[in-house]
């Protein structure tokens, strides 16, 4: 036990568990603001994969990580906007609306990939 | 005036509103593939060339056109699952997991019993499969029941324990005896579903989807006990004041969900793979999911549906192989269906009164 309790090894261990804690972070932050309001957002998953895919694409076309973080913003705002309408305006379920939300990112984002970055 | 209240009353079907049930998922197919046609566009593909591979592009051979079905197969049952769980007024996303449940229990009896006569193998593995797959509706029915918790969240949640626990059995307790690959061994021969046409993959799993399509359709709306379900679907409250327990029917409904559910893990085994693979058949459930919507969360719409989107994924491929487009377009299309149907349905009174006022206007 003494052995592997080294410095170096809590350091690790420490920097690698804050560095998991960012994703789970920020979708928590995103589904508790939607909770909040009523709204259980399962699409949550979707709308991180598109931000990924278009914080990539930003990144590559202009080769700065800010650009990559606004347009991942920007379409994150965009696919989020489209839940909100069906959701909120036409009132469809949420939860099925979410898990379509999911399975649009799905395909768009491995639809694109296949074309633009291989 | 009075005609805009028959038309909130139930039972009152207008010619309209008949030729709505249909209408609305056509045009939201047709909306959905014109959507398409703009992501196509932009990847400087011709639209018409790419859809005349997805819708025709099966239509090659006996094997091509029997391959519509196979995919078809689970898909059906899935949308069944998620059908029966709809009219009780639950949405059973677990489609998938059950499904697992099914596939372990059809590989366990088919390993165990493969080499015995078929007369005895098929029904075990089968009747194995409904019980797991039952067990997987059960215990979410059983939290909804007692606990009140959302048989949403906690299906969606079965679903990650069976794919891992899939993960772990074909990892450790039924890994192949080569020890290679992470899979089980190939069942017994005895287990094996008979195919209905020679030299495809066609197996009669999907004639027994097709009864069971009949059957969900003969409880549902045959018989007193489907009468209770669906009392409790549209109306819980007034189902409760008239003596039917909310409980048992949610309990009850998502096992038999689960079970449907079960059995297209059965038809994926012992017809289709013979072997229990890591991540096979993945999101046969949401395929369920929007079949059931597709077909107005009816059985016989239901088979249309599936047979429907049987048609586009083995098009997709097709059309890959063809111009060279992504398959994963019909992810994106199946989506946007799913969207538009459901949206169709919400505004669907909207349209249908601005039907009626146009017919009383001439």
């Amino acid at each position: 036990m003494k052995d592997i309790l080294t410095t170096t090894f809590l350091i690790a261990l420490l920097s690698a568990s804050i560095r998991l804690t960012v994703p789970i972070l920020f979708a928590a932050l995103g589904g508790m603001y939607s909770e909040l309001s009523g709204v259980s957002n399962i699409g949550l998953e979707g709308i991180m994969l598109i931000g990924a895919f278009t914080g990539v694409v930003g990144s590559y076309y202009t080769g700065s990580y800010w650009m990559g973080a606004l347009m991942s913003v920007v379409f994150g705002i965009l696919i989020a906007a489209l839940f909100a309408f069906v959701t909120v305006k036409i009132k469809i379920n949420q939860i099925v609306s979410g898990v379509a939300i999911n399975l649009l990112a799905v395909g768009l984002t491995s639809f694109f990939l296949e074309r633009y970055l291989e | 005036m009075h005609k805009e209240r028959d038309i909130k009353r139930k039972g009152y079907v207008s010619p309209s509103s008949k030729a709505l049930a249909i209408g609305i998922p056509f045009v939201s197919v047709m909306l959905a593939l014109l959507l398409g046609s703009i992501l196509l566009i932009l990847i400087d593909v011709n639209p018409l060339e790419a859809y005349k591979y997805l819708i025709f592009g099966n239509f090659t051979s006996v094997y091509n056109i029997s391959e519509i079905f196979v995919k078809a197969t689970p898909i059906i049952l899935t949308g069944l699952a998620f059908t029966f769980s709809y009219r009780t007024g639950l949405f059973n996303i677990g489609a998938d997991g059950q499904m697992f449940a099914g596939a372990i229990a059809a590989v366990f009896f088919g390993l165990k019993t493969g080499h015995l006569s078929p007369f005895i193998s098929i029904p075990i593995c089968l009747i194995g499969a409904i019980i797991a797959g039952a067990i997987w509706g059960l215990i979410p029915g059983l939290l909804k029941g007692i606990f009140g918790s959302s048989e949403i969240i906690t299906t969606i949640m079965f679903n990650y324990i069976a794919l891992y626990l899939v993960s772990y059995v074909v990892d450790k307790p039924l890994r192949e005896a080569l020890g290679f690959y992470p899979q089980t061994d190939l069942i017994g021969e005895n287990a094996f579903l008979p195919y209905i046409i020679p030299n495809t993959r066609l197996h009669i799993g999907f004639i027994v989807a097709i009864l069971l399509a009949i059957v969900v359709y003969l409880i549902l709306w045959k018989t007193p006990f489907g009468y209770r379900l669906r009392a409790v679907g549209y109306n819980p409250d007034g189902a409760e004041y008239s003596g039917i327990s909310i409980k048992k029917s949610i309990i009850i409904s998502l096992a038999i969900s689960g079970a449907l559910a079960g059995v297209a893990g059965f038809t994926e085994i012992s017809g289709i793979h013979h072997r229990l693979l890591d991540n096979f058949s993945r999101n046969v459930g949401f395929d369920g999911i929007a079949a059931a919507l597709l077909g107005n969360t009816n059985p016989i719409g239901v088979i249309t549906a599936s047979i429907l989107l049987g048609m586009l994924q083995t098009g997709a491929n097709a059309m890959q192989r063809g111009v060279g487009i992504p398959a994963n377009i019909v992810s994106i299309i199946q989506a946007l269906i799913i969207l538009l149907v459901l949206v169709g349905n919400k505004l669907r009174p909207q349209i249908e009164m601005r039907l009626v006022k146009k017919q009383e206007a001439e």
